[in-house]
């Protein structure tokens, strides 16, 4: 860390002053009164990103389940249990409740027995698996979540207390004690508060947070709470789809971030400016730095994987490929002469980059399924989906009050589409930094979803000389922080890094935080959150778009 | 406002009976609400004096203009020009719209397309381009400047909005390339000074930015160096002035509303 030092020229503040003069006041290792200058960023160091001492902390101490690695696998289950050292096929379809969802492992069939992703290298009996399931496109469903509890009377690993519940001090035993998850898929996050740079000191927020309401009780706990000695906020959100990670991860490299002209991140490793859009709140800024930071929390590992361990994680990661292959009513995804844009093969062959709505648009054209062959079921599903993407790429509708999208230059409101944001080829993702407010997580807007009960609520207030949230005001409500949890600022309060659209009717439900259980609920949301006006052709056509995908 | 004068605006025929801006004085500044005509493409205007102003259309972040946002009022400072009303509005150009932070939920009037065309842009509303064309030639990125010894002490200036301590992309550009100048003349004293604006406003009011903005363009000019990269050697010297200096925002390298940031060789 550097610090900026004050000229002595300019100590004597009096005589400056009348001219209209300040200055910050700091000979290096002074401790005169406005001294900063020390840049206080999030980030990482090595692999170990400024929260992750804290967050271990917690996992420490949270219980084992003793019992939680002998829980058995059913027969011809999808459910990929850790260490069970099968070898993942080269490729290999799995039956979703609209089709199947598709692997591609570019580099052929891999042995799992010994690797660190299918391995529990933590204490608690988990693997990185165990919450990336094959069968649920690398991320993970509620339903398979709730059959798993039934199949392993919710012995396994997977709900284990320190996050897979909804909080470690509840009776690990009981369902309700892991309702979130069971009912909404949703995991523990436990950030430190107030947030910490990339050395681990604090960072000092621009905003106080209180807690309103506290449905799991975690943040009121007095070992795992607020109010801790080790003080930690818990947030509920989904696990992201760990494939296709060259798009994920691509682009960008730029100094600044072009929504608000804060400093990028870098990779520790490299040096390089990374794009700050893995996880809901871009806290690690690699995949290297969010799987060390994911064993010490997720799988309550004792220190951080080895060099080797974590280059065959991101090895494995860095060539799987997943998306939609079949669609029960569709037919074949893949077929030659279809959609150029469908299956993982199209993934693997892909280049990342901006999709420019119609040179390179994001996920292809679809025009092969425009006009239905014929009065059957499949032509006019085809034919909707076609229609989908159109509504997706060139149905415009006011996006209003969005931070990090209506914030950056472009007006408030905007009348654009869906792939105003969702611009990155294949994923849907936003090139640059994806995370906004969309209202998911902050009132009023997330009084819309349901269930948001359930979750934590908190009131935010920006302090005196900060700039408020753009378009809330001073005082915030939400249900999760966001960015802000991690960055401290006003304007991130509630913004959410958006996520990828592969493999979606594998995984549901939808949102960082579970809210939408369905497609067409995700479709309802943004139709009132904007006014978008969607006749019910437009958004059946969403759906089945967004389905095959 | 005058919403009077706006629902004018929405009529044909009010076009013929509102004057233009008459005189050699034709420079306009107004702190007021942003307004939308709601047109496919949409544009944005402003009004002060009973008169309504063209700013600029919808576009992109490769456009000159950027518009401004509901929910808070906007400091405008433009030229009124001899071009045909857009969109009901007198054509302010060149103009310069500054979001202001603080929020004001009066600020949402959207209009009535009416029968008003929409504003002249390159970019529709919908996704850029056209179905199955070629990809337009990338914008020619400005070529880095060469520094080469004998290094001098240098000033590289970034501008920033009103009341705003964000760096936009050209502020961006002075801190990147302050930095690299820093790093290659192994920079002993790298000075940063922020300045604080106040605004003359047509209506003989001033628009003062709060008192605390130049320490807050000052830090993050400081932060974005580092971030950027400048040698560990390098003492970095912070500086803020609290008193206002007259501003106009179209003006180049607008020294009230900037930091400078002078790099000393070692």
């Amino acid at each position: 860390m550097r610090k900026s030092i004050l000229s002595t020229t300019f100590l004597a503040g009096a005589l400056f002053t009348p001219l209209g003069w300040s200055q910050s006041t700091m000979p290096s290792a002074s401790t005169a009164a406005g001294a900063a200058g020390t840049v206080k960023a999030p980030g990482a160091i090595g692999v170990i990103s400024g929260q992750t001492q804290s967050q271990g902390a917690q996992a420490a101490a949270a219980p084992l389940q003793p019992d939680a690695v002998a829980a058995p696998t059913p027969p011809h289950s999808d459910w990929w249990a850790p260490g069970s050292g099968a070898t993942l096929p080269a490729t290999i379809d799995y039956v979703e409740p609209t089709g199947k969802v598709g692997l591609l492992n570019a580099n052929g069939s891999l042995d799992t027995k010994g690797h660190p992703f299918f391995e529990p290298i933590g204490r608690n009996g988990r693997a990185c698996v165990s919450c990336h399931q094959p069968a649920n496109a690398m991320s993970i469903s509620a339903e398979a979540l709730e059959k798993r509890w039934r199949d392993s009377n919710g012995k396994d690993p997977v709900f284990s207390a320190v996050d897979g519940s909804n909080c470690p001090s509840a009776p690990q035993d009981l369902e309700s004690s892991h309702s979130l998850l069971l009912q909404r898929g949703l995991f523990r996050i436990f950030l430190p508060w107030p947030p910490k740079a990339a050395d681990g000191s604090s960072i000092q927020p621009e905003f106080d947070l209180e807690l309103v309401s506290d449905p799991t009780g975690c943040n009121s706990d007095p070992i795992y709470g607020l109010h801790s000695p080790n003080p930690q906020v818990s947030v509920f959100r989904r696990p992201r789809v760990v494939a296709n990670i060259k798009y994920v991860v691509s682009g960008y490299g730029a100094a600044f971030n072009i929504k608000d002209g804060s400093p990028m991140e870098r990779d520790p490793a490299t040096g390089k400016f990374v794009n700050m859009n893995i996880m809901a709140d871009a806290r690690e800024p690699t995949p290297a730095t969010q799987a060390a930071n994911a064993s010490i929390t997720h799988l309550q590992a004792a220190s951080q994987p080895t060099a080797a361990q974590l280059q065959k994680i991101l090895d494995f990661e860095n060539q799987l490929y997943v998306a939609a292959t079949v669609s029960t009513t569709g037919g074949s995804l893949t077929e030659e002469g279809g959609p150029s844009g469908l299956g993982p093969e199209a993934l693997r062959l892909g280049t990342p980059g901006l999709g420019d709505n119609f040179y390179t648009p994001v996920f292809g054209y679809f025009d092969q399924w425009a006009a239905p062959s014929g009065h059957d079921t499949q032509s006019e599903f085809r034919a909707s989906v076609a229609r989908g993407m159109d509504v997706f790429f060139t149905r415009p509708f006011y996006i209003r009050d969005v931070t990090h999208l209506n914030t950056v230059g472009l007006g408030n409101p905007i009348k654009r589409t869906c792939a105003t944001c969702h611009n990155a080829r294949m994923t849907g993702m936003d090139t640059a930094p994806g995370w906004m407010d969309l209202g998911t997580a902050n009132k009023p807007w997330s009084d819309d979803l349901p269930m948001t009960a359930e979750l934590p609520l908190f009131k935010l207030t920006c302090r005196p000389g900060a700039k408020p949230h753009p378009y809330l005001g001073t005082v915030v409500y939400t249900h999760d922080p966001g960015r802000a949890l991690i960055s401290g600022r006003c304007l991130d309060m509630g913004a959410i890094t958006m996520q990828q659209f592969r493999g979606l009717a594998a995984r549901a439900p939808y949102f960082s935080n579970g809210s939408a259980k369905t497609l067409r609920d995700l479709v309802d949301y943004y139709d009132k959150r904007f006014e978008a006006g969607y006749t019910e052709t437009e958004k059946q056509d969403l759906v089945n778009f967004l389905g095959v995908l | 406002m005058r919403l009077s004068s706006v629902l004018c605006r929405m009529l044909w025929s009010c076009l013929l009976v509102v004057p233009a801006a008459q005189g050699a004085d034709r420079r306009v500044a107004f702190v007021g609400c942003p307004i939308l005509r709601n047109t496919t493409l949409p544009c944005w205007l402003g009004e002060t004096g009973g008169e309504l102003y063209y700013l600029g259309p919808q576009g992109d972040l490769t456009a000159d203009f950027y518009p401004p946002e509901f929910r808070h009022k906007m400091l405008v400072q433009g030229v009124v020009s001899d071009q045909p009303r857009i969109c009901g509005g007198l054509v302010l150009k060149p103009v310069k719209v500054s979001v202001l932070p603080a929020l004001d939920i009066n600020c949402n009037v959207m209009l009535p397309a009416a029968a008003y065309p929409d504003p002249p842009n390159k970019r529709g509303s919908g996704p850029s381009g056209v179905k199955g064309g070629a990809l337009p030639p990338a914008p020619p990125r400005p070529v880095p400047a060469i520094f080469a010894a004998p290094y001098t002490t240098r000033t590289f200036t970034a501008v920033f909005d009103a009341d705003s301590e964000r760096l936009w992309r050209p502020a961006q550009v002075a801190v990147e390339t302050a930095a690299r100048y820093a790093t290659e003349a192994r920079a002993s004293t790298i000075d940063i000074l922020a300045y604080r604006a106040s605004f003359r406003l047509s209506d003989g009011t001033d628009y003062v930015e709060a008192k605390s903005i130049g320490q807050s363009r000052a830090r993050a000019i400081e932060q974005a160096l580092i971030t950027v990269g400048v040698p560990r050697e390098s003492r970095i010297v912070v500086r803020w002035k609290t008193a206002a200096m007259p501003s106009n925002q179209l003006q180049e390298n607008n020294r009230a509303q900037s930091v400078s940031i002078t790099v000393k060789p070692g």
